[in-house]
């Protein structure tokens, strides 16, 4: 028995561990913070004119100090009404999805799950393709496709709570249930619809663009995108614990219904938000953690600002190849798409061994 | 002594079955710094006891008290607080670093929205040297042996700094070396004061570590008690269907042992 004791503890200088905090990566977030910066800057510049970065600094600064202007005042409204805006909305939804993302897989404990795995781009696209078939106007189309998310995803979220049992699987299950309902929901829209003109606006709206983004929206959804992002940032270590497992998160005394509940609700005003000004655009939610866990490891402490910036980074990069690359635009879900998939491939090759 | 966790009445039965409930009218105490080991065949409730200890199981009837407080008037932090749970090994999804998971043990001492600080942490490391893992500390955690997680998992249930700790099969899986690693580990701290309550599948683990023994079948205690007497050829028997010897080895060992025989003396041939 008094070999026990010398057992737990071997010899002090080797078993002494290095006493440290997480560090956390502040030269990682400088350059990623660069590189968004620099990605910003550039998509302000290109499209159908292209305007050299020395104009765009000057059209900045002239908003706050009075300097001679020195270009066309077109080129003043391009940026502040049309590029600006969609640069910030690409931002918004770029990094809420990422976050959202990152939030899901860890509550979810699985890295294949997406923020739209509860339902909420299903309900989101019905309550849109409702809107434009009664009316067209802007306000009724959003205002119906976040309703319309944000009842999915309670629908998903009550009916899982009708099973006692492992509820993170049948929550995944609901999702499934009550998003397939709200696709069919869709198609009947879809069917009905004027295939002159309401149908393909239905499809085009669905296919997601950053393209009607006005500065009124985000009047609206930055402070949306703000308090859901915020919240999820606030509970990052949580996260960490619920992806223990439901049983263990509560054993350590965590509150798991009330966390993953808030969280939840975090994510799905962010990804309801995101599909009513910008249409439903996938793989950002799904790719983007993994990049994320590659460059900081899985804790969330890291990864969810990483993701943030990732995220926004890549949203604003594939929207700038979708209004650049061709004469008319691409639908930025189809890039995110395409651009997605084959990394997503690449990750899963290159990973693995792990997470 | 005065117990630390009095047991009394205890009955559990899952909603889901309407069929009898997995234990009914279980009664026991267990006082600071005893290790009070559980014994029972498979599926017989072990864990849902072990469960039920903890808060994670609500039991329908009976209570169970911890300091004389009434658990389920608790909180959850608040019991975390008192009681540590290692459950039955099972990876994390995903690998962060045994630190990282040892220092989880500080969630009930720290609101929802603050992350552990560096007290935080060395209460972590304090606990990770206790249970001898300090090497591994920097390594993720699916990259260790079965042995090595068990002992994260008991070191992140230090990290709440406890006064009872709940182990449900700490040595399931493990070879025999880290068995014996473990039962030291338990034994030590049971020595530090901790008051300990393992379920188990080895009668052996009882007679190395424990205080008390019981062994749950059939809904009820066969016995309860010093494992000297609870572990018998009878109580065995009557638990796991097989016949089975208990002898003393006296050289260089000095303890009892448990060998289990084939099936049963009446089989022919």
């Amino acid at each position: 028995m008094d070999n026990a004791a010398s057992r737990r503890n071997p010899d002090p200088s080797a078993a002494e561990p290095e006493r440290r905090t997480t560090p956390y990566p502040f030269m990682l977030h400088g350059i990623l913070l660069c590189v968004l910066l620099c990605i910003s800057v550039v998509s302000l510049m290109l499209g159908r004119i292209s305007i050299p970065p020395g104009e765009v600094i000057r059209i900045f600064v002239s908003r706050f100090a009075s300097i001679d202007q020195t270009w066309p005042s077109t080129l003043t409204s391009v940026i502040w009404d049309v590029r600006l805006p969609r640069l910030i909305a690409g931002i918004l939804v770029g990094s809420g999805l990422a976050v959202s993302g990152s939030a899901f897989q860890g509550i979810f404990r699985n890295p294949l799950v997406s923020p739209h795995i509860l339902g909420v781009a299903s309900g989101a696209g019905f309550g849109a393709a409702l809107g434009i078939l009664l009316s067209g106007n802007i306000f009724v189309i959003q205002t119906l496709s976040f309703v319309f998310g944000i009842i999915t995803v309670m629908l998903t979220y009550t009916l899982s709570r009708t099973y006692r049992s492992s509820q993170m699987l049948v929550l995944v299950l609901s999702g499934i249930i009550v998003g397939g309902f709200f696709s069919a929901l869709l198609s009947m829209v879809k069917y009905i619809a004027d295939p002159m003109n309401k149908m393909p606006a239905i499809i085009f709206w669905l296919l997601g663009s950053l393209n009607n983004v006005s500065n009124r929206d985000l009047v609206v959804a930055t402070p949306v995108f703000a308090s859901g992002i915020i919240g999820i940032v606030l509970l990052r270590w949580r996260i960490n614990l619920l992806a223990m497992g439901d049983d263990e998160a509560r054993s350590l005394g965590v509150n798991t219904t009330t966390i993953r509940r808030i969280i939840i609700l975090c994510a799905t005003i962010i990804t309801a938000t995101a599909v009513c000004i910008s249409g439903i655009i996938g793989w950002i939610g799904l790719v983007i953690p993994h990049m994320g866990r590659i460059l900081v490891g899985p804790d969330h402490r890291l990864l969810i600002p990483v993701s943030a910036l990732l995220g926004a980074s890549f949203l604003v990069l594939v929207d700038l190849f979708s209004r650049t690359l061709l004469i008319t635009e691409i639908p930025i879900g189809i890039l995110t798409a395409l651009v997605g998939a084959p990394i997503f491939a690449y990750l899963l090759h290159k990973n693995r061994s792990g997470w | 002594m005065t117990p630390r966790i009095t047991i009394d009445d205890l009955c559990f039965f899952y909603a889901s079955s309407d069929e009898k409930p997995v234990f009914e009218h279980l009664s026991f105490q267990v006082s600071s710094g005893q290790v009070f080991c559980l014994l029972g065949p498979n599926g017989t409730g072990k864990s849902t006891l072990i469960k039920c200890l903890s808060g994670l199981l609500r039991p329908q009837q009976g209570t169970i008290l911890l300091d004389g407080d009434d658990l389920s008037s608790l909180k959850p932090s608040s019991i975390a607080k008192k009681v540590g749970y290692v459950p039955q090994s099972q990876f994390s999804v995903f690998p962060f670093l045994v630190r990282d998971v040892v220092v989880m043990g500080r969630a009930a001492h720290l609101n929802n929205i603050s992350s552990p600080k560096q007290r935080d942490y060395d209460i972590a490391d304090e606990a990770i040297r206790t249970v001898g893992i300090a090497h591994i500390a920097e390594r993720p955690c699916n990259n260790i042996s079965g042995g090595e997680w068990q002992l994260v998992l008991i070191a992140r249930a230090l990290t709440q700094q406890p006064q009872i700790l709940l182990l449900d099969e700490p040595t399931s899986h493990l070879d025999m070396g880290n068995q014996m690693r473990i039962l030291e580990v338990i034994s030590g701290l049971s020595r530090a004061g901790l008051t300990i309550i393992m379920a188990s599948h080895f009668p052996d683990h009882a007679f190395l570590a424990a205080h008390q023994a019981a062994i749950l079948k059939d809904r009820q205690f066969v016995a309860w008690g010093n494992p000297d007497e609870v572990i018998n050829q009878a109580n065995l028997q009557a638990a796991y269907g097989i016949d089975v010897r208990i002898l003393f080895v006296a050289d260089g060992v000095g303890r009892k042992i448990c060998v289990p025989l084939s099936r049963a003396p009446a089989l022919p041939g």
